[in-house]
């Protein structure tokens, strides 16, 4: 039996639960402005307009940058150092945190990632049939549209605001559609970011949008993996910087990947170039490092994931079959298996 | 023309007027500009109420001061180049004791590291009202939302004590400390006339004033800040449920979507 302090996905769930009390509720622990705000552009979705949260998602920073001080100085003709400094500055603290922590932010740290999964548990402990892979042609079809949020919401549609070109309801489009700040503010009792918004027609469509997607995801949620995760502007602007970062995954093709394939089953991502991919690098732009490829691997150091140099968790046969017995356990210990155990019970009796 | 030039700055300062004129306070100058627009490097106007004879400076982010010019108790701020809440700060002492007033404007500029809390927490008075907190960044005194304030003397909580709230649109109410020295209100949503929309209301100014007797000394201490129409106003719940049932439903469809397709393929 494997120990759950052993246990990557244990590991990662302790963490995750840990990050999101600290994200959704900082501001309980180290007050309102913990030094002007713990980051500025901590690149986690932890949202401003959560009353108790003790930081910034790097989105909200960079809409505003587009949005009052880009904008209106492309505008003006006057683009000087001083309008882009406050820009590369926030890209400079993503980048930083970035460095140290790489990809591991969607999987270990970020909030609505961790509120995801814990759908997904609700989801399987009601016994609901799972969707372990979405059909790879989706999978294509769905990765555009993170970059697309990315270039749209985060940059253009701001900048143009700024321009004079769009009204104030394009002024922070992402912020305005974000799940992250419905779901945290429902976290601490506040409804009020569930209303729709009737002072104009912009701002109704975008609130109408914004809880249409809130509901799609609870429902999906239950049943498919990360669903947010796949159209996610962080995930894109992770993606940018991905190669510069100190987490690595990687791996030592061996023929025996081609007819195993347990790596991109495992994945939550859905990322199937793991099991076909020759390269040693396979941390690949949707990639959220949460390590389950690396955990059901069943070969020796086959997969690996590491801090710079150094192993964290390395793809071990041993541990393989207890991570997959484990998860075999786990997956059977839900409502409707008890219900089906009661009445075998009820019917032997 | 020339009794409207002279008669309409008189009759906007009187419309910003507090209801409390009597009462040293600090309020915005009336400005023709849009205050809802992120004017970032501009200054602000405030104007001094009742404030001949009074000393004023202004505290920074980092606890830094800077005397404050004024023209006939107008006064033209300029942003200090720090990001976060400056404290205006107003006292005169004569024979018939002390009065105070405070103000926390914010102005944009570089981070500082230093914590709101720091300034509010940081002795300007004997006789003062903290407030606990100051609404946060990008977040406004709104009605219909509490808001929370202490009142201490020489750094210590003033339990079962008066103070007065006063809002320029008539609305006047006393409250008393509790033993910790707090009190909490709901900002009353006492907008005459509520316009759809945040931009097209304009803020209004509401003034907290104590005043106490300590070792045959006279204080008094106001706090003043702007507060927002309720966005509530124009924002549905009961559609905001609506949509997200119809979300939910959009999820179901594709989740039963699938599933059959899953089992045609079987």
């Amino acid at each position: 039996m494997l120990p759950h302090w052993k246990n990557l996905s244990v590991i990662r769930k302790v963490v995750q639960l840990a990050c999101f009390i600290f994200l959704v509720y900082g501001s309980v622990i180290i007050g309102f402005y913990a030094a002007d705000k713990l980051s500025r552009a901590l690149p986690t979705l932890a949202c401003a307009y959560d009353a108790k949260t003790a930081d910034y998602c790097v989105l909200i920073p960079l809409q505003h940058q587009m949005d009052h001080r880009v904008g209106p100085a492309i505008k003006a003709g006057q683009v000087t150092l001083a309008i882009l400094i406050p820009v590369l500055t926030t890209l400079g603290t993503f980048l930083i945190l970035f460095v140290l922590l790489n990809k591991a932010f969607c999987g270990w740290v970020c909030p609505l990632g961790t509120f995801q999964e814990f759908l997904g548990l609700i989801g399987q402990k009601l016994g609901l049939k799972r969707r372990d892979s979405l059909d790879p042609k989706l999978v294509k079809r769905i990765r555009p549209v993170k970059w697309l949020i990315l270039a749209l919401l985060v940059f253009i549609f701001p900048l143009m605001t700024g321009m004079g070109f769009t009204g104030h309801e394009l002024g922070d489009p992402f912020c305005k559609i974000c799940p992250s700040r419905i779901m945290t503010n429902l976290f601490n009792g506040n409804m009020d970011e569930l209303r729709i918004d009737t002072s104009t027609p912009g701002y109704m469509v975008w609130s109408i949008l914004a809880d249409t997607l809130f509901g799609l995801i609870l429902v999906i949620g239950l049943t498919t993996r990360q669903p947010f995760c796949r159209i996610c502007p962080l995930l894109a602007m992770h993606a940018i910087f991905r190669k510069v970062g100190l987490v690595r995954l990687v791996k030592n093709y061996t023929s025996r990947c081609d007819k195993c394939g347990l790596c991109a089953k495992a994945c939550p991502m859905d990322i199937h170039e793991i099991q076909t991919s020759k390269e040693k690098d396979i941390l690949f732009p949707d990639c959220t490092l949460c390590g389950r490829c690396v955990e059901f691997c069943p070969d020796k150091g086959v997969m690996a994931m590491k801090y710079a140099i150094i192993p964290i968790k390395v793809s071990d046969p041993q541990y393989f079959k207890h991570r997959n017995k484990a998860q075999k356990v786990w997956e059977k210990a839900n409502l409707r298996q008890w219900f089906i155990n009661r009445k075998k019970k009820k019917d032997h009796v | 023309m020339m009794f409207l030039k002279i008669s309409l700055p008189i009759l906007l300062i009187c419309m910003w007027a507090a209801p409390a004129s009597a009462v040293l306070h600090w309020q915005p100058a009336p400005s023709s500009k849009d205050n809802m627009q992120h004017q970032r490097m501009a200054h602000k106007s405030f104007i001094l109420v009742d404030g001949q004879g009074a000393y004023t400076h202004l505290i920074h982010p980092d606890l830094k001061k800077d005397p404050l010019l004024d023209t006939e108790q107008h006064f033209a701020v300029k942003p200090t180049g720090k990001n976060n809440y400056h404290a205006l700060i107003a006292q005169r002492t004569t024979s018939q004791g002390t009065e105070t007033a405070v103000r926390y404007p914010y102005f944009h500029g570089r981070p500082t590291g230093f914590s709101p809390s720091k300034l509010t927490d940081h002795a300007k008075f004997d006789f003062e009202i903290i407030p606990m907190p100051l609404a946060r960044e990008h977040w406004k005194y709104t009605a219909n939302q509490e808001a929370s304030f202490q009142l201490r003397f020489k750094g210590k909580p003033l339990a079962k004590q008066s103070i007065q709230v006063t809002t320029s649109q008539g609305t006047a109410f006393d409250l008393k400390t509790d033993s910790k020295g707090m009190l909490s209100f709901i900002i009353p949503d006492d907008f005459s006339e509520v316009k759809v929309g945040q931009r097209k209301n304009p803020k209004i100014e509401f003034l907290l004033h104590a005043q106490t007797t300590q070792n045959n000394h006279h204080y008094q201490s106001s706090f003043s800040s702007f507060y927002v129409v309720d966005p509530n106003h124009w924002r549905s719940l009961p559609w905001g449920f609506v949509a997200l049932f119809f979300g939910m439903m959009i999820g179901l469809l594709i989740h039963f979507k699938y599933r059959n397709i899953k089992k045609g393929k079987r």
